[in-house]
């Protein structure tokens, strides 16, 4: 609650801010200021409450695993605005605004992560992609960037039409005629031919949202056609706000019928980790790779959602923590690097020593190779997932999935270390930057040792 | 005493793991050879007061000495656990002693970066030292793929050419079994029952010997671990890695992988694979066997026609590990017992074996056999340890392998079909041997042997030590074999090992 009352005032207060600041950096300092005050107040409701009770009708309920899941977004965010200082000069007039969007599209964050009615889900979800269908198409002179905007916003308009036509048909569907989401909660019985119309469609759009395949094929275009400061929060805050909508969805409102659902997910999860890690595999520019791979995580991600266990839950938190922190990560490092394609990568060991090395501990932690967050994220999804029955399938697919992410991932490692240097141009990260990588790639060693520092946190 | 305080297999991992970091802060190359030197002669030192301390009759009084165990991830029913126990003391020791060997060998060559190189043997150290005493499934994947990962950044970085890609190829083989280990653990996780008792399920060695599986978990883990093992050998046909890894990775990695990164893969088998799916070794026991024999006299008679000194060591490595998995998959108490000397043994004689090749090399600058000859003028010293350590490859007696095979080919008896093609293997072996002896060591002179420089006073010092450790083990059997008879016993009986 705190986190959306504040995050629309800043957005405002941005947006006016636009008409006062003449200095280009006293937007990014405002809204940096905003975001740790974001943090601090979401933290704060975390541990005692909100501070202003709105009448909302009971229509939003926070819960320990929604608030967690706000900190790590907005640390996220705050690392973005931290990493990408060089981006936010190119942005030009529009500043203020650039920023005045990332704080709409965080209550959008907000909400999705803490709706307890459909209304609300479409929401939150809207808030948080209009922002972000202006922020892909903020370098308006480029053609590329204006093709990945009107690309997502066609493509996201029409999926939300179909979430709307979902909840629609679910709401007609039950018999209480409500959209809250736990009257709806189906028991094993109340199934009718409306309903599954619905969740059907409801699982159609949302796959979208996050971008599973087979609903994956704005990703890639949007993810490469824009700034990377845009594709890292694309690729990590939205997507995984996305995707905990869904998670929440389904194990509240459809979570009596998973045996009617969990056909369809096994069908994403398989599509999204054959095709988001088969078609990486082929890509020479690495940041398009790494939208492929982001289909390919968001698969492993929807396997959280088969068990019904805490430890699943742990398991999608971590993953997701460790997903971001290592994507964001490496979004900052192409915002540094002038030819992002492999080649550009070449030698990189030498010409950038630190930044070479973060970046390694970035791809081991996407990976999933021991010691990282990434790990051990994969290792829980995976280990509820065993438990369930008949399932061995599922696991051996994952783990051979887990090879094909290593070869494109070790790709990168190879020319950074193993290849001589094409170009001399140096030039290594240092200031505030170093620091940030620094923390988060200390971060996921730590989560990849420690992982209860962060989990242990949803039975609060 | 030391154990009181630190228990040997914490020490084992920590030394060189702290080591390895201090190594890194030392640009000086000298410096972070001695610095890395003195860190593996601590760690042996720590190994060989751990020897006083395995007499497996008092395996309860040194119980606090051997074992450890931390919290971590209770939840999911891992924990730290980390143990020595019959064979964890052989392998070791063995890692230990290559460990100091390789670096003394190599003392005279200079590498890129140095501090780099160094540390990450280091930690590469600390790695296999996991694996060797790791009790918990999880952890053992840990390191099993730490210790997998850290030789792709040696290999790649001061391999002899990075146009091949070998190191990533080397990696992506490896690490689909390490992934598959993954995936046998995964499978008998939901079926175990635990020991920590805030979980419903554990990882534990002990909670994994006590846990009844049924015949279809048993086969499909067992299979699984199967194909993550029998590549890190490696076995016939899973082979296909190493020759090209091993011979274009700098010499110490080289040793290293030959030596004790295959050792790990057969451990695996004698820790893990066995003793916890009897029933679905039994399934797979014949395959596994005709895959070893092939093995032996498949590589065998490629080492045969190598002219590169490199390539037949990687090849002779192979066939030589080959005999010892075959006694470990016969599975009877001389089999096992022989199998798991006769890896030892491998540890041994293939360093040995690699330290000649390389001391060749280094002093002639050259390694192909055809234009080798009449080494024995110039270095008669390293031509009668080369033909000690010969012998103790083929088995000899007096050499630690005669009394391995012995024990091997005793397990054996009985089965023509097998004895046949195994002693076969054995010969190729010798012949292959001799075969380079007598075109690298007599014969007329080459070119290259002429201008050959005097070999080191470390290199004189490491061969003395490892035909020591070679003769020593074929006049004093009982080092390793007094070790192994209880946990071969209880291998046998069906419960640990």
């Amino acid at each position: 609650m705190n986190a959306i009352v504040i995050s629309a005032f800043w957005g405002i207060l941005m947006m006016l801010g636009g008409v006062v600041f003449k200095n280009k950096y006293h937007p990014k300092y405002l809204a940096i200021t905003g975001v740790i005050v974001l943090i601090a107040l979401n933290l704060l409701e975390f541990f005692t409450g909100p501070l202003i009770e709105l009448p909302v009708f009971d229509m939003l309920k926070t819960s320990s695993f929604g608030l967690h899941f706000n900190t790590i977004a907005f640390t996220a965010t705050l690392f973005i605005l931290l990493l990408n200082g060089k981006e936010f000069k190119e942005l030009g007039l529009h500043v203020s605004e650039y920023f005045g969007l990332i704080f709409f599209a965080l209550i959008g964050v907000a909400i999705a992560t803490s709706y307890n009615t459909l209304l609300l889900l479409l929401l939150g979800i809207e808030l948080m992609v209009v922002p972000l269908y202006f922020l892909t198409g903020i370098n308006y002179g480029n053609l590329k960037n204006s093709e990945a905007s009107l690309k997502f916003f066609l493509t996201g308009a029409f999926f939300s039409a179909v979430i709307i036509m979902g909840i629609t048909l679910i709401y007609g569907g039950n018999q209480l005629g409500s959209f809250y989401i736990n009257f709806i909660a189906l028991g094993k019985t109340d199934v009718n031919p409306l309903i599954m119309a619905g969740m059907i469609l409801m699982l159609v759009g949302m796959a979208f949202k996050v971008s599973a395949a087979p609903f994956h094929f704005w990703a890639p275009d949007v993810y490469d056609g824009t700034p990377s400061v845009i594709s890292s929060f694309l690729s990590t805050i939205m997507q995984t706000a996305a995707f905990v909508a869904f998670f929440r969805l389904f194990k509240t409102t459809f979570g009596q019928i998973q045996h009617e659902w969990q056909l369809l997910i096994i069908i994403l999860i398989v599509a999204s980790l054959l095709i988001g890690n088969i078609t990486s595999v082929f890509q020479q520019s690495v940041k398009r790779m790494l939208a492929y791979s982001a289909i390919a995580h968001m698969g492993f991600l929807l396997m959280g959602i088969l068990p019904s266990t805490d430890l699943a839950t742990e398991g999608v938190i971590l993953y997701i923590a460790a997903y971001t922190l290592a994507t964001l990560g490496m979004y900052g490092v192409i915002g540094r690097m002038q030819d992002y394609t492999l080649e550009g990568f070449n030698g990189l060991g030498k010409k950038a020593p630190r930044l070479a090395f973060f970046t390694t501990i970035f791809l081991l932690s996407l990976t999933g190779i021991p010691l990282t967050a990434g790990f051990l994220g994969k290792f829980y999804i995976l280990l509820q997932v065993a438990t369930l029955e008949g399932m061995e399938w599922l696991i051996l697919l994952s783990v051979l999935n887990i090879v094909l992410a290593a070869v494109y991932y070790f790709r990168i490692i190879r020319a950074m270390y193993f290849r001589p240097v094409t170009d001399e141009e140096r030039g290594d990260v240092k200031g505030i930057p170093l620091l940030i990588f620094g923390i988060i790639a200390l971060l996921t060693v730590l989560l990849g040792i420690m992982p209860d520092i962060l989990t242990s946190w949803i039975y609060y | 005493m030391l154990g009181n305080y630190y228990t040997f297999p914490e020490l084992l991992i920590w030394v060189p793991l702290v080591m390895g970091l201090v190594t890194l802060f030392i640009r000086n190359s000298g410096g972070a050879k001695l610095v890395s030197l003195f860190s593996t002669f601590i760690t042996l030192g720590v190994s060989i007061i751990a020897l006083n301390y395995s007499d497996p009759a008092k395996a309860s009084e040194f119980w606090n000495y051997n074992n450890v165990s931390y919290y971590w991830l209770r939840y999911l029913g891992a924990s730290f656990t980390l143990g020595l126990n019959g064979p964890g003391f052989l392998f070791t020791f063995l890692t230990t002693l290559v460990f100091v060997l390789t670096l003394l060998i190599s003392g005279r060559q200079e590498y890129e970066k140095p501090n780099i190189f160094y540390g990450l043997l280091l930690f590469w150290q600390a790695a296999i030292m996991g694996v060797f005493t790791a009790l918990d499934a999880l952890v053992l994947f840990f390191f099993w793929t730490l210790a997998l990962l850290i030789p792709f950044f040696l290999m790649g970085k001061w391999g002899d050419s990075w146009k091949f890609g070998f190191a990533l190829r080397y990696f992506i083989y490896l690490f689909t079994g390490a992934v598959l280990l993954l995936a046998a653990i995964l499978f008998l996780y939901p079926a175990t029952v635990p020991v920590i008792t805030d979980s419903v399920h554990s990882f534990t060695i002990t909670a994994l010997y006590s846990s009844p599986f049924s015949i279809r978990v048993q086969v499909w883990a067992f299979g699984l671990m199967t194909l993550a093992f029998l590549p890190l050998i490696p076995v016939f046909p899973f082979h296909t890695w190493f020759p090209g890894a091993v011979v274009r990775s700098p010499y110490p990695v080289a040793m290293i992988v030959s030596a004790l990164l295959v050792t790990m893969g057969a451990f695996a088998f004698v820790r893990w694979g066995i003793p916890l799916l009897p029933v679905g070794f039994a399934k797979f026991q014949k395959v596994l066997i005709i895959l070893a024999l092939i093995s032996v006299v498949y590589s065998g008679f490629i080492a045969l026609v190598q002219d590169d000194l490199k390539r037949l060591a990687a090849w002779a490595s192979i066939a030589h590990i080959g005999l010892a998995v075959l006694g470990i998959f016969l599975g009877n108490a001389d089999g096992l017992k022989g199998g798991i000397f006769e890896l030892f043994n491998h540890g041994i004689v293939v360093t040995a074996l690699w330290m000649v090749v390389y001391i060749i090399e280094d002093i002639t600058g050259e390694r192909r056999i055809s234009s080798l000859g009449g080494l024995y003028r110039k270095a008669p010293f390293l031509t009668i340890f080369s033909l000690l350590i010969f012998l103790g490859f083929t088995g000899t007696p007096m050499t630690g392998s005669f009394h391995a095979g012995w024990m091997v080919f005793t397990g054996m008896s009985g089965d023509w079909w097998l004895l046949i093609p195994a002693g076969a293997g054995v010969l190729v072996m010798l012949l292959f041997m001799l075969n380079m002896l007598s075109k690298v060591f007599f014969g007329s002179m080459s070119e290259a042997v002429m201008s050959a420089r005097k070999m080191s006073l470390l290199q004189t010092i490491a061969l003395v030590v490892i035909v020591v450790a070679i003769v020593g083990l074929g006049v004093y059997p009982d080092f390793v074999t007094k070790l192994l008879e209880i946990p071969v016993a209880n291998m046998l009986k069906g419960i640990g090992g």
